[in-house]
């Protein structure tokens, strides 16, 4: 099932252009922005069992580092952009990651939670960034060497499709490599890692740096789709979102990008037909947590393997 | 040269002495056990030669190194191996990744965050010699959380003295064994490098007398008594612990 994912993900990508009209493509690119926020908890709490609930502030500083970037530093190359976003929210993500790594799952959380927040509260406050207002008249940049329209919706989606695949491949190899190893095995026992020698802590801390640059990366691709950042970039309900599809999506890689889109699109059909469409939305996740939580507990049981920490996360959940 | 040396190691927590003044050698080649009671504060000796726990005073040295302030992986860098108390292995990967896991610590490559864990051959070959050396090559793709207890304990030994030791801390090595797995497991220790210094814990003192060239009997937080095993067990101070109570062998 997971092996056909990936192959139907990359023709339903490049298809889609095709079938949809300007309106649902500037969607289903929303989508991937999330998708990449997800991804970035994916990342963290499949390896580690982190589960954060302030990717927020990683992915509002990579919008807001898009948006000065075109208003206030006349960049315009968007390979340059995604690099100094990375940069700047590797920079304000390492306090973050020294604190929050010595914490357990709760202290975990609490801590990434309360950092976006005094981000988000800095924002709001420091007329730089534009205060409440967020900054308004973000223009798409060009695409350095290689002469790309931006400002085309069809091709900015493909843009954000190819970066998107780019972060799941990358994320993928990571997973995979003798690093991912060392991550999943310092889930597993940090005392055991650490009386073999390695350092988990700096270990710990390069993981979360990593998945902080994912969420930087859909920070810059949403403020070049709405053209608009907002304080609210920064806000926990960006990390909710972005935990909830992790959980949606049962904690496959690229089930992950999936979800994401399809949650955008559920939203936007739910929001047409009902002003309470946030109930239904809300519904929808708890009936999902329900399942997922059934899921997680049936993998406790004593003779079968050790449970995913995202089936636990949904089984905490419900 | 001593291998680890623990120099007059005092432990306070609170208003509480869990360790007064206790000095531990170990040279190459020895074993020794660390006896006593239940609070003689055997544990907290063995957390402070790993550094986990940090004297409140006194020394702690690795090699003839001071290491009284230097971080448990950096100690184990330097040569100390450890087991636990409780089982502490990865239980959801499989005993071939558990060695992999222990084996690449001194491999540089392991830092590369795109180089696939499959395809690193060197270590892949070096884990299925390690497997075939310690008779586990038949479990090697069960998961750990699977195996039998007996086979959790000798395959974190294995993995603890899979990279380059000059010392192990085995703590409580025979603790929830039956007699044919603790006989495998004595087998297994006995068969380690001559040259690797072991310090143990047991409370099965019968099984801890076995395994020791050395024996450091410990009564409410200091040594009381030292020697071969047949010399503590002749003493009348490990009769007196063994048969009247701690407290009492203080009187």
């Amino acid at each position: 099932m997971s092996r056909l994912l990936v192959p139907a993900a990359v023709v339903a990508g490049i298809g889609a252009p095709f079938v949809l009209d300007v309106f649902q493509i500037g969607l289903v690119t929303r989508g991937l922005t999330w998708g990449l926020v997800a991804l970035s908890i994916w990342f963290l709490l499949r390896l580690l069992d982190q589960p954060s609930f302030g990717h927020a502030a990683f992915f509002g500083t990579g919008a807001y580092v898009a948006g000065l970037s075109v208003t206030r530093w006349q960049q315009d190359n968007v390979f340059v952009i995604l690099a100094l976003a990375v940069l700047v929210t590797a920079v304000v993500a390492l306090p973050i990651a020294l604190i929050a790594s010595r914490l357990d799952s709760i202290g975990f959380l609490l801590v990434t939670l309360a950092f976006a927040e005094m981000l988000r509260s800095l924002a709001l406050r420091w007329r730089v960034l534009g205060g409440s207002d967020g900054l308004v008249g973000v223009t798409r940049p060009g695409a350095g060497p290689f002469g790309i329209d931006l400002t085309d919706p069809v091709t900015y989606f493909y843009f954000a499709l190819v970066v998107t695949a780019a972060c799941v491949t990358g994320l993928w190899l990571v997973r995979r490599s003798s690093f991912g190893g060392v991550l999943v095995a310092i889930r597993e026992s940090e005392s055991r890692m650490r009386a073999l020698g390695y350092h988990v802590g700096a270990y710990k801390v390069a993981a979360f740096l990593l998945s902080a640059a994912v969420a930087a990366v859909g920070g810059v691709l949403n403020a070049y789709l709405v053209r608009f950042v907002s304080p609210d970039d920064l806000g926990p309900l960006v990390s909710a979102r972005g935990l909830v599809i992790v959980v949606v999506a049962g904690g496959l890689l690229t089930a992950t990008v999936l979800v994401a889109v399809l949650l955008t699109f559920g939203e936007d059909l739910a929001s047409s037909h009902t002003e309470h469409w946030l109930a239904v939305m809300g519904a929808l996740y708890v009936a999902v947590a329900l399942l997922e939580g059934i899921r997680g507990s049936l993998a406790r049981r004593p003779s079968a393997p050790v449970p995913d920490p995202v089936q636990r996360v949904a089984g905490e959940a419900s | 040269m001593n291998v680890l040396e623990l120099d007059q190691v005092c432990m306070q927590i609170g208003g509480v002495q869990i360790n007064r003044d206790v000095s531990v050698t170990l040279r190459p080649g020895d074993r020794r056990a660390l006896v006593g009671p239940n609070g003689a504060g055997k544990t907290t000796l063995m957390n402070m030669a790993a550094g986990v726990l940090r004297p409140t005073s006194g020394r702690v040295r690795l090699g003839g190194r001071d290491v009284t302030s230097m971080p448990v992986h950096r100690r184990a860098r330097r040569g100390l191996a450890r087991t636990f108390q409780i089982t502490n292995l990865f239980p959801a990967m499989t005993v071939a990744e558990n060695l992999a896991i222990a084996l690449q610590v001194a491999d540089p490559r392991r830092l590369d965050p795109l180089r696939p864990w499959s395809r690193a051959r060197r270590l892949w070959s070096r884990v299925d010699e390690l497997l075939e050396q310690s008779a586990l090559t038949a479990i090697k793709d069960t998961r750990v959380g699977e195996l039998a207890y007996g086979d959790q304990r000798r395959l974190e030994i294995v993995a603890a003295v899979a990279r380059p030791c000059s010392v192990i801390l085995l703590d409580e090595p025979g603790a929830g064994l039956s007699s044919e797995e603790t006989e495998t497991l004595l087998d297994l220790v006995f068969g380690l490098d001559p040259e690797l210094a072991v310090l143990f814990i047991d409370h099965d003192v019968d099984l801890a007398l076995r395994l020791a060239t050395d024996v450091t009997l410990l009564n409410l937080g200091e040594v009381v008594a030292e020697g071969t095993p047949a010399e503590v067990r002749a003493m009348p101070v490990f009769s007196e612990i063994y048969l009247r109570g701690p407290a009492d062998a203080r009187r």
